[in-house]
């Protein structure tokens, strides 16, 4: 072929030529990528449910212990009671034992609420209340058994 | 001899492309089968019958990820 052969190609043509070629392209590629998009949705969503499946469980399939696990109870300020001790809050939340505490005079009930929630030694509230640890242990003691008669009595 | 694939024309490419309704129909119907049968399962029952059902939820998902790509696509 000789190097003047090629102007014989009219150039509008081979315009056409290259307008057609690329919308071919475009075409294929099109179909290509409607193709892959849809078989890696299909992938995707058989993945998905493959995953749910490991990972969720039906609620009526879970054992009642696990149901038990997953509830929690609230607690309400209304519920408990504070009682002042050396400025500091001390909260009962049993209901039973406040109405006990209740009953008691104040320096029993201090006492109470001293040694089993603030978790102080006799000695330590013998020297709060600027009195004989022997007396904080007597009152404990005959405080304690009011409670027990109380406790007792009620049910 | 392979028979000589089935391409959607250029000029509707383009169109749906633009985000021309009628043109998107048109792809949508001509992928239908196509996404039919890559939502089809077989189930089988206690006596080894197969059976065909499509996977209606699949076809959605499907369906709108060819509409996204439509949409996206560069010419």
């Amino acid at each position: 072929m000789r190097p003047s052969s090629f102007n014989k190609i009219h150039p509008e043509k081979v315009n056409y030529q290259i307008q057609d070629d690329f919308q071919t392209t475009i075409q294929f590629q099109f179909d290509y990528m409607a193709r892959k998009v849809m078989i890696r949705t299909k992938s995707n969503y058989r993945r998905s449910i493959g995953r749910r499946r490991r990972h969720e469980s039906l609620f009526s399939e879970v054992s009642d212990l696990d149901i038990n696990k997953l509830h929690t109870s609230d607690t309400y300020r209304l519920d408990r009671r504070f009682y002042k001790v050396l400025s500091m809050d001390v909260e009962v939340t049993d209901c039973q034992i406040a109405e006990a505490l209740d009953t008691l005079s104040k320096r029993k009930r201090d006492i109470i609420l001293m040694f089993y929630y603030l978790e102080m030694s006799d000695a330590e509230i013998a020297k709060e209340l600027s009195v004989n640890r022997s007396t904080v242990y007597r009152n404990r003691h005959s405080a304690l058994e009011m409670i027990k008669t109380l406790l007792e009595d009620e049910p | 001899m392979r028979e000589k694939k089935k391409l959607i024309p250029f000029s509707i490419i383009e169109a749906a492309n633009s985000g021309d309704a009628i043109a998107i129909q048109y792809i949508l119907k001509h992928y239908e089968g196509y996404i039919v049968t890559l939502a089809t399962k077989t189930l089988t029952d206690e006596y080894s019958n197969g059976y065909f059902f499509v996977d209606k939820e699949m076809q959605e998902q499907l369906t709108t990820a060819l509409l996204q790509m439509i949409l996206d696509f560069e010419i």
